[in-house]
């Protein structure tokens, strides 16, 4: 302060105007300081508004009636008014006064000590950023004297750079930058660290450096982001997230790992990508073995090197999901994982899946036969004839494992298998139902072992019962268990099988997880069983079967616009990656 | 006529409300809150379904047969709660051996029918009906009580809590048995509105002569309805649990049911199921599983009640469609049985073992014989907690069961 | 109960009601009709009826009109329903047919057979076979009894549900016997054990093989039998047939068809008797002796009014077709259940026992809840509107009209001044009628119909 009064006012304006001109050269990360403990950016807001607002799949929503009748309330009648009315002011559209104000970013970060909230936005020249400022202020004060309230703008100056402060909110523009803020000691931080530089910058800071690295390979993400996990648990923050522990065998299944690393990482970094035809997420966090416990070693292995080595391929895939989870290891290690009443209907599920596996041990033998590398398929099937196609058509469904011991336990499933279908026929026989009639069939040298339905003799003709889209099959081909809803989809499996062991092994893969769904898939089912969505339609709205079938292809039109989704986990040195990826048709 | 006349007296005030043609809406008022205080007698079925293994229950952990016929699931003498010298509680019902030591818990050994049907359907269908012969089963024996109780514009006379379809046990003729998940089920819902409340409320209390009796006994519901929904609101607000429920479905439900009873309704038969005893194979730690979710929910359950004065009008009944073999299978399982112990529990029960425990020397096709017919129990049940004509509802005489109280009437 | 009815001369009762002025044909008497033969109407229906006579207006509901559009898209609808073998799912759609319908009588009836002729999915499990029966009860509706009782006698759900497939030559199952006599036909009291046991004699062979009906005549005895006093070769069709001639039939049905219809409770055999007299004339056909009811002075006249208990599916349909709703029916549905009515599922062979049984505290504010929930639910709509637009296009803006508009659409008898009072008080907030919708639905008299 001493030093400011001593060189007087002129310096000071000479100062800000240079600290302006550095501070166009500096990034955000520069100017914020190493306590940051959630640092994210917008890098080029221009690009997300022509993703989003430019982009064909909006046209297409656009075009449907429903997407016009969401806007024709009078909120968003009145809400376009305001927005022309200030449209009008700044002399241009809102799109392109948002580029101008924003071209070089819109950072939003908080602060540790004094957990203040800044938001630091780069405009295209100083010029446009001050003709916004003015037009705000005007714009602020015309309204509260309309209203015949006192001017709500504060205004001050701190070395030379004027501030202002509306309610909570501190904002001041220098240069093309924009800083708004709540805290006062935060913006003076970031303010001096434009005219002076600052002295230790979350841009110097090594996990902030190691960080940005692992993301930085490949195109430009649109959203950037930080968070020092380390201190949101020292504060206590979503205590839930850092507990470690889900309690539900299902998130166990698909997060256990990934919550052990919350658990431990110091930070993390989440970055999303976008172009016209995908849009990526990622989540990055530093990894290592030792943080995750050995109860959970059924998730990335011992060593955390588990990968997802199946991948076998059908063309009428609608999802598959290949991974690396020991299944057994889950099963046996509940106890460790689970709360009292979540182990005690494990051991009742337990005790009912050993009985239908004919008394063998569902944890200690079955689950234990299977490697940790597994694959789930899900694909449309298509039916022979009128007379074996139900009215409902559900997609088949197959799981493919690793024998630890084929020899061996290619005869136990078998045997298991056809325990299994004469137990469903007692059952099925017991409530009326038709039988079940096994095969054994060898096809290219893969045996198979089939079940199919009977069609009933009958004179009229009659729908086909949902049961007829089950058609259980297990297949062997060297270590590789297959067991599908239907025989379709298990000679499908098989062929792809073949065809990977001919052209030899398929190139490494590193990921412990891989997701993919298809989406024109996914609709070819949707359509095949259209009659039967509608008739649901006009049950659950009470519609019409008109309306009933305008909505259901109105559903089946959004899907149009999707390709495929896929997620993927991924460990590589010391990171772990997730990563989501939605693609769209071209 | 005369049991009607019996149940009249023992049943609320407000049942002959309903037969006066007309009464003023503030004395029909006072009926229902004084029917709140004064509900009668509740009985409270937990339904143990799958067949539960009665001999890893009540463990004759001295018996050398019973050590030999189970060499992977015998329990030892150092492991059973010891209920006498020869008999003890699997280790994990440390909740009902809390509760026999307070006395409160009466263990009915061999119990069963003649010519046990093993099949879980059969079976649950015979205990349900109380009848043997297949073509009389299509009501129940809680249903045919529920019948002879007259009609009554007060709370639903029986209620069953869960999911699962409703038990057989519960098919009534005349009055339609509710299945309930939650207790919204029993609060107007009114979205905040005061005044939308007091115009319901007033409404429903404005004179209405007496020309219509069918609009008497609706109005009278009515107001009864609006009443309930009162004491459950104010239930659900101050209700306190007096014990910590252990975390399991069935003590939610039996939480549930504490506060309906807390809140003065007068229904009389509360049914829920605990489902998966079926244990054919692993059955260790899974009937362990089970046995410490019964008696953890019922022994917090009885605990409650009784810190909150209700214990005394209050009967649990557990029992399971059948027992389980004596020797374990290959599976370290156990396969479907006959006879089996049923609990009775509530402060009015004359606590500690009944009959003898089945001999195990002297088997019926690989099961233990039942000496004490199940509809036996039943007919005490009626008979004595609900002043009920249990021979016409079970179709017979059955020579009751000596576990109640002698001085409960 | 029968106290009411115990004086009223049978041919006062019975005759023609004719609209004069002491008893005019408007939209009371017309939503009371529509009530009781249907599921209530909206604003437009009861307008329309009232531009018309009463005969007329009985002879569309018997008669029926021809909707094959209608019809063609509930075939549809229900297969697919039942494709997926849940029959919940056919409860949820034949609520929308009941929403829906433009023959409300045929559905009614429709709904009066399922609690007669009751069969449980709780058992039956199928849902194909109880989506025949149910086709099969709306076929026979208002048709010719006797071959109402023939088709189900052979109808597979209903043999599944009665165990027939244990009805063996050696071993006759009486089940279907018994409930033929006691809960189809006579009444108990009108037969004797004997009867049974012969009876169930005839139907020995009658079994449903792969969901439907087949003849084994290995197991069927084909020996004399002695019903009734009559003595022959009887086959199951004889034996209905045997049945059927009983005059306590007539008296039975039609004592039912009065309870269903008119009021709760019984009537004496004087009231019964002429109609029980017009149903044998009429070779059990049920059209005529429907229409005398509908048609009656004593149906129309004050005795009548509010002595019945709204079922649960008349309270739910009657409220969505006052005001032409559409709600989610699988949730109806559910609620229903809860108050104590699941079709498809009704809870013994006796169906449902109607009246008081429909009473209690926790069903009386299930029906409160359940009214909330369908006029405030987001997805609710009216005539395609929501509910202010929809009333402001009846021109119910002003408190009091709209009231008065809302009461006699739904209430059959007077309400208290003072309930009124409330009522109005309500109203005059200011965009406040879902709340009265709600607080009426609430009112002693909404539960009667």
């Amino acid at each position: 302060m001493s030093r400011l009064l001593v060189c007087g006012v002129p310096l000071l304006g000479i100062l800000a105007t240079l600290a302006a001109a550095l501070g166009e050269e500096r990034k955000a990360a520069d100017l914020l300081p190493s306590t940051t403990v959630i640092y994210s950016e917008l890098a080029t807001p221009p690009r997300l508004l022509e993703l989003v607002l430019d982009h064909p799949i909006r046209r297409r929503l656009e075009a449907l009636d429903e997407y016009k009748k969401a806007f024709e309330t009078p909120q968003y009648a009145q809400f376009q008014f305001g927005l022309s009315m200030v449209e009008q002011q700044l002399g241009m559209k809102w799109r392109e006064a948002l580029v101008g104000l924003t071209e070089g970013g819109v950072h939003i970060a908080i602060d540790g000590p004094t957990l203040g909230t800044v938001m630091l936005a780069k405009a295209r020249h100083p010029a446009v950023l001050e003709k916004a400022k003015e037009t705000l202020l005007r714009l602020v004060r015309e309204d509260a004297s309309r209203k015949g309230e006192s001017d709500p703008i504060r205004s001050g100056e701190y070395r030379g750079v004027q501030a202002y402060r509306i309610q909570e909110s501190r904002f001041a523009v220098v240069g093309s930058w924009l800083i708004v803020t709540n805290k006062d000691d935060l913006g003076k931080s970031i303010l001096d660290a434009l005219l002076d530089g600052a002295k230790d910058p979350l841009s110097a800071d090594p996990e902030f450096k190691a960080s940005r690295g692992s993301t930085a390979s490949g195109d430009a993400p649109l959203f950037w982001a930080f968070v020092r996990l380390q201190k949101l648990r020292d504060a206590g923050i979503a205590k839930e997230i850092f507990r470690g522990k889900t309690d539900n065998p299902l998130a166990e299944l698909l997060v256990g790992g990934i919550m052990s690393t919350l658990r431990k990482a110091p930070y993390a970094s989440s970055a999303v990508y976008g172009s016209r035809d995908r849009v990526r997420w990622t989540l990055d966090l530093p990894y290592e073995p030792g943080w995750v416990p050995e109860s959970r070693h059924f998730y990335l292995g011992p060593t955390g090197e588990g990968t997802a080595s199946l991948g076998l391929a059908t063309p009428s895939s609608i999802l598959s999901l290949s991974t690396y989870r020991d299944l057994s290891g889950l099963w046996n290690s509940s106890a460790d994982l689970f709360e009292a009443d979540v182990n005690a209907t494990i051991a009742q599920a337990n005790s009912q899946l050993t009985t239908l596996f004919a008394g063998r041990d569902f944890g200690l033998d079955v689950l234990a036969s299977f490697r940790p590398e597994m694959q789930l398929v899900i694909a449309r099937q298509t039916f022979e004839s009128p007379a074996l196609t139900p009215e409902i058509k559900l997609p088949s469904l197959a799981m493919v494992f690793r024998l630890k011991d084929p020899e061996k336990m290619l005869r136990q499933w078998k045997v298991t298998f056809q325990s299994l279908i004469g137990f469903l026929n007692v059952v099925g026989a017991m409530n009326g139902q038709p039988p079940l009639e096994l095969n054994m069939e060898t096809v290219d040298g893969v045996q198979f072992v089939t079940a199919a339905y009977v069609p009933k003799e009958s004179k009229e003709s009659v729908p086909v019962p949902i049961n007829f889209n089950a058609s259980p099959s297990v297949c062997f081909i060297k270590d590789l268990f297959i067991v599908s809803s239907t025989r379709q989809l298990a000679q499908e499996l098989a062929r792809s099988a073949r065809g990977i062991a001919a052209n030899g092994a398929a190139a490494t893969e590193q990921a412990n997880t891989r997701l993919q769904v298809d989406f024109s898939m996914l609709k070819q089912v949707l359509e095949d069983n259209r009659q039967y969505l509608v008739s649901q339609n006009m049950i659950e709205k009470g519609h019409a079967r008109k309306d009933a079938e305008k909505e259901i292809g109105t559903l089946l039109e959004i899907l149009n616009a999707g390709k495929g989704f896929g997620a993927r986990l991924e460990r590589r040195d010391e990171q772990l990656q997730l990563s989501l990826d939605l693609q769209f048709e071209p | 006529m005369k049991t009607r006349r019996g149940f009249l007296t023992a049943s609320s005030s407000l049942a002959l409300l309903s037969f006066a043609e007309s009464t003023p809406a503030f004395l029909m008022r006072a009926a229902a809150a004084s029917a709140a205080s004064n509900a009668g007698r509740v009985l409270v079925v937990v339904q143990l379904s799958g067949g539960n293994d009665g001999l890893n229950t009540i463990v004759p952990y001295r018996n050398e047969i019973y050590r030999r016929a189970r060499p992977s699931l015998a329990i030892g003498a150092d492991q059973v709660l010891k209920i006498d010298g020869e008999l003890g509680f699997h280790p994990a019902m440390r909740g009902f051996a809390d509760q026999l030591e307070q006395g409160r818990l009466s263990l009915i050994q061999g119990v069963g029918y003649a010519n046990p049907n093993r099949s879980h359907f059969e079976s649950m269908d015979i205990w349900h009906s109380a009848r043997t012969n297949h073509s009389s089963r299509s009501l129940g024996w809680l249903g045919r009580m529920l019948d002879e109780l007259p009609p009554d514009s007060g709370d639903a006379p029986a209620l069953h809590f869960g999911d699962e379809t409703q038990p057989l046990a519960l098919a009534t003729l005349r009055t339609p048995v509710s299945s309930v998940g939650s207790l919204e089920r029993f609060r107007l819902d009114v979205g905040g509105r005061a005044a939308l409340r007091r115009a319901i409320q007033e409404s429903a209390e404005s004179d209405r002569g007496s020309s219509n009796d069918l609009l008497s006994f609706v109005q009278a519901s009515t107001i009864n309805a609006l009443a309930a929904s009162e004491r459950v609101d104010a239930a659900v607000k101050s209700y306190r649990a007096a014990v910590d429920y252990p975390k399991s479905g069935l003590a939610e439900k039996l939480q549930r049911i504490a506060q309906l009873i807390d809140a003065g309704f007068n229904t009389r038969i509360f049914y829920v199921s605990l489902d998966g005893f079926d244990t054919h194979a692993t059955q260790a730690a899974a009937h362990a599983g089970l046995l410490e979710q019964l008696s953890g929910a019922v022994s917090a359950f009885l605990n409650d009640l009784h810190a909150h004065q209700h214990l005394d009008r209050v009967l649990l009944m557990a029992f399971s469609e059948f027992g389980r073999r004596v020797a374990e299978n290959a599976s370290q399982g156990t396969d479907h049985g006959a006879a089996a112990p049923m609990f009775v529990a509530g402060s009015r029960v004359r606590t500690g073992l009944i009959g003898h425990h089945p001999r195990l020397d002297d088997l019926d096709d690989g099961d233990p014989k039942f000496h004490t017919d199940f509809r036996r129990v039943y007919a005490t049940i009626l008979a004595r907690w609900f002043q009920q004509p249990a021979g016409e509802i079970l179709g017979q005489h059955y020579e009751p069961v000596d576990f109640l109280n002698s001085n409960i009437g | 109960m029968n106290s009411r009815f115990q004086e009223i001369d049978p041919s006062w009762a019975w005759r023609r009601y004719e609209p004069g002025p002491e008893s005019p044909w408007n939209k009371r008497r017309a939503a009371h009709l529509f009530r009781r033969a249907g599921f209530g109407a909206d604003a437009a229906a009861l307008n329309e009826a009232i531009s018309g006579s009463p005969g007329e207006l009985i002879e569309r509901l018997v008669v029926g009109v021809d909707a094959p559009d209608f019809t063609d898209q509930m075939n549809q609808m229900m297969r697919t329903l039942a494709a997926g073998n849940n029959p919940r799912n056919l409860a949820s759609g034949w609520l929308y047919r009941m929403r829906y319908t433009p023959n409300p009588l045929h559905e009614k009836m429709t709904l009066f057979w399922h609690g007669h002729f009751a069969t449980s999915g709780a058992k039956v499990e199928k849902a194909e076979l109880l989506l025949n029966q149910n086709e099969l009860l709306r076929r026979h509706a208002i048709g010719d009894f006797g071959q109402l009782v023939l088709a189900i006698a052979r109808d597979p759900a209903m043999l599944l549900y009665l165990d027939s497939a244990t009805n063996r030559k050696s071993h006759p199952n009486e089940n279907f016997a018994r409930e033929l006599l006691e809960l189809f036909c006579l009444g108990l009291g009108a037969y004797t054990e004997r009867d049974i046991q012969e009876l169930a004699r005839c139907f020995t062979g009658w079994e449903v093989n792969q969901g439907e009906f087949r003849f084994n005549r290995f197991q069927a005895d084909f020996g004399v039998k002695s019903i009734f006093g009559k003595r022959g070769n009887f086959t199951g069709e004889d034996g209905v047939r045997v049945v059927l001639e009983q005059p306590a039939t007539s008296r039975f049905l039609v004592r039912k068809l009065l309870r269903f219809f008119v009021a709760d409770g019984d009537f004496p055999d004087p009231l019964i008797e002429p109609l029980a007299a017009q149903f044998r004339a009429d070779g059990l056909q049920l059209a005529g002796v429907i229409r005398t009811i509908l048609g009656s002075e004593l149906f129309y006249s004050d005795r009548v009014a509010g002595r019945k208990v709204r079922s649960p599916v008349e309270f739910g349909i009657g409220l969505l077709r006052g005001l032409d709703a559409t709600v989610n029916l699988n949730m109806l549905a559910e609620e229903l259940g809860a108050l104590g009515q699941s079709l498809i599922f009704p809870p013994n062979v006796k169906g449902w026992d109607g009246g008081k049984s429909w009473i209690n505290s926790a069903t009386i504010l299930g029906r409160g809840n359940l009214a909330r929930r369908l006029v405030t639910n987001s997805e609710t709509r009216f005539g395609g509107r929501k509910l202010p637009e929809y009333l402001a296009g009846q021109g119910v803006v002003e408190p009091e009209a709209g009231l008065n508009w809302l009461l006699e659409q739904f209430i059959a008898i007077p309400i208290p001044e003072s309930s009124h009072a409330r009522l109005l008080e309500l109203a005059q907030r200011g965009d406040a009628w879902a709340d009265v919708l709600h607080a009426m639905a609430v009112l002693p008299e909404f539960q009667l119909s």
